[in-house]
């Protein structure tokens, strides 16, 4: 099992897209996509940054649907978040949604 | 006939420096002293129950008191941060650019949450993890970014004003 830590990449999670800024949720999706393919077993532990826009989230893990990524591997990705534990719920949310947008496009 | 044989006193019978031990179980076995000794120990108890009250009225004067300074901290970051946000989705005049003022607010956020699990740890209430999530997106979510200024009545503003609203109906000061 892989544990990927936010905070070993970004200490001030950014925008969502990389071209308004460092450290944005496009990035990140790029790491996650590069750490799914080499493990499948994912955890990522979201705690001791200065905090997440919905924006970074929704972008690094919708974004993985929108990417293409299989939708059981991005279900499966596990979390670690004890200083926020509503950003797991929020996240779920997010890869929810996206998996409706693509249905409703397809 | 029997020989009489005078009492023998206390002393002779144990001596301090010979067996500490025996003389003293030989001043509790002394009748005359049962009165005495009944005022000594229910003192003690007395003491001991007076100051273990002090211990935990003072405990938990100490508690609230750290209570309180944590709530009113959170208190005051949040109304900073409802009136910061409030201003960014409502005008567009903001001298700082609307990526920063995001990450700002995003920051804001990540104050009040620490903050919330401090209140937690010093005997506060349950950390409002739904009020947080609520917080964050409607603060934080850049969905509407490029339709700035929003209405007083959008949906967003709205919820900006409900998630602030609960968590200040949450977090409030204890009375000693």
């Amino acid at each position: 099992m892989k544990i990927l830590k936010v905070l070993d990449r970004y200490t001030c999670p950014g925008p969502r897209y990389k071209r308004l800024g460092a450290s944005s949720g496009e990035d990140f999706k790029e790491w996650l996509i590069k750490a799914l393919n080499k493990d499948k077993d994912l955890t990522v532990d979201l705690d001791d940054t200065e905090g997440y826009g919905s924006s970074f989230l929704e972008e690094a893990f919708g974004g993985l649907i929108r990417e293409g990524i299989n939708i059981d591997d991005v279900k499966n990705i596990q979390f670690i978040s004890n200083e926020e534990p509503e950003l797991i719920d929020e996240i779920k949310e997010y890869i929810d949604d996206a998996i409706e947008e693509l249905g409703d496009c397809k | 006939m029997t020989k009489f044989e005078p009492a023998i006193s206390l002393a002779e019978q144990c001596k301090w420096d010979a067996d500490k031990l025996c003389y003293l179980t030989e001043l509790l076995k002394d009748d005359s002293q049962y009165v005495t000794w009944v005022l000594v120990f229910l003192g003690w108890a007395i003491t001991v129950v007076i100051a273990y009250s002090q211990w935990r009225y003072g405990s938990k004067s100490s508690q609230n008191s750290c209570h309180n300074e944590w709530v009113r901290e959170f208190r005051e970051k949040l109304e900073i941060l409802e009136d910061d946000a409030l201003l960014f989705w409502t005008t567009t005049n903001q001298s700082l650019s609307s990526t920063i003022m995001l990450t700002k607010l995003t920051r804001g956020v990540k104050e009040l949450t620490t903050i919330a699990n401090d209140i937690k740890k010093v005997g506060g209430g349950e950390y409002q993890s739904s009020s947080f999530k609520e917080l964050r997106q409607s603060i934080t979510n850049d969905k509407e970014l490029d339709a700035r200024p929003i209405a007083d009545t959008h949906y967003r503003i709205v919820a900006i004003r409900t998630a602030c609203s609960d968590l200040r109906r949450y977090y409030r000061r204890k009375s000693d």
